[in-house]
């Protein structure tokens, strides 16, 4: 199961290359929202980071980590992560590396956006196989 | 990520899984890969709006998507995430021929295991993955890793 693969990640100061900047971009998110603890962004439905579930590993090179991870500590998340609720609990199918970085900063809570399973046009196996044979024949 | 996106890099022939994720010896600066190859790689894929000035990002967020990622106007990192809701076969076949062309390997990114590169070992390598799983029965896929959680709870 690759759930676990973002604990086993770099840590903050890897990815950004010392604990300047990350002390910056974490001071300057809960600066804006009055010290009452850091919080990704403002407005909508927000979830703690202890509440969600990964489904999936990380994929992005080291350097690409470091990308998003520099641009969440600016500017914090703005597309919120998505997730299924399954027995009560917040699997996240959409957003793993912006949870990653959310956790790496120290965030308590993030963006979050509830959707329902199956999300945005999923394919059973069967479905799948008039797709396999349209795309083939294009 | 998104749980449906099936994750691969492109590589250089010696490319060597490393032990610790995600440090990993993707780049290809040194290759000099060629402009026109790779905009005919992408040609169909529109821009998508990136959040960093060097990554440049081809198709759409959680669907067929490449990202090229830049180090001082060279191409450095190319990675391609397959949709696995609705598989493309056009796209896989891109992805194998653009490797093919530029003599690069294939990555799987979230395993750092090398795919051989021809259309059906990357077809099987997606149809093995745990993305494919998620996809065919998310209810199931969902209940593992809370079983796994508990299980791992319990020792």
């Amino acid at each position: 199961m690759a759930s676990g693969r973002a604990d086993e990640a770099m840590s903050p100061l890897d990815l950004i290359g010392g604990g300047g900047a990350l002390k910056i971009g974490a001071i300057g998110i809960k600066g804006v929202l009055g010290g009452a603890g850091k919080f990704a962004i403002e407005k909508g439905e927000t979830t703690l980071v202890k509440d969600l579930i990964a489904t999936h590993g990380l994929d992005k090179s080291r350097a690409a980590s470091r990308k998003l991870f520099e641009d969440i500590s600016k500017n914090g998340i703005q597309d919120p992560i998505k997730y299924a609720i399954k027995d009560g609990e917040k699997f996240v199918v959409d957003g793993h590396h912006r949870l990653d970085a959310a956790k790496r900063l120290g965030f308590d809570s993030v963006p979050t956006q509830k959707v329902e399973l199956p999300f945005a046009g999923y394919k059973s196996a069967t479905d799948l196989e008039p797709h396999f044979t349209l795309d083939w024949m294009k | 990520m998104a749980t449906w996106q099936f994750g691969i890099w492109f590589v250089g022939k010696g490319y060597e899984k490393e032990n610790q994720f995600p440090t990993r010896n993707c780049n290809l600066s040194d290759l000099n890969l060629s402009d026109s190859s790779i905009a005919q790689f992408v040609f169909e894929m529109p821009k998508e709006k990136s959040w960093d000035e060097d990554l440049e990002i081809r198709g759409s967020m959680d669907g067929n998507r490449v990202d090229i990622l830049y180090e001082k106007g060279i191409v450095a990192e190319i990675a391609a995430r397959i949709d696995i809701r609705n598989i493309k076969i056009k796209f896989v076949i891109q992805i194998v021929d653009f490797a093919i062309q530029n003599r690069l390997s294939i990555v799987e990114a979230s395993t750092g295991e090398q795919i051989e590169v021809d259309f059906d070992s990357l077809l099987s390598a997606i149809m093995r993955s745990p993305e494919y799983k998620f996809v065919v029965n998310p209810e199931i896929f969902l209940t593992q890793i809370a079983e796994h959680r508990k299980k791992l709870r319990m020792i």
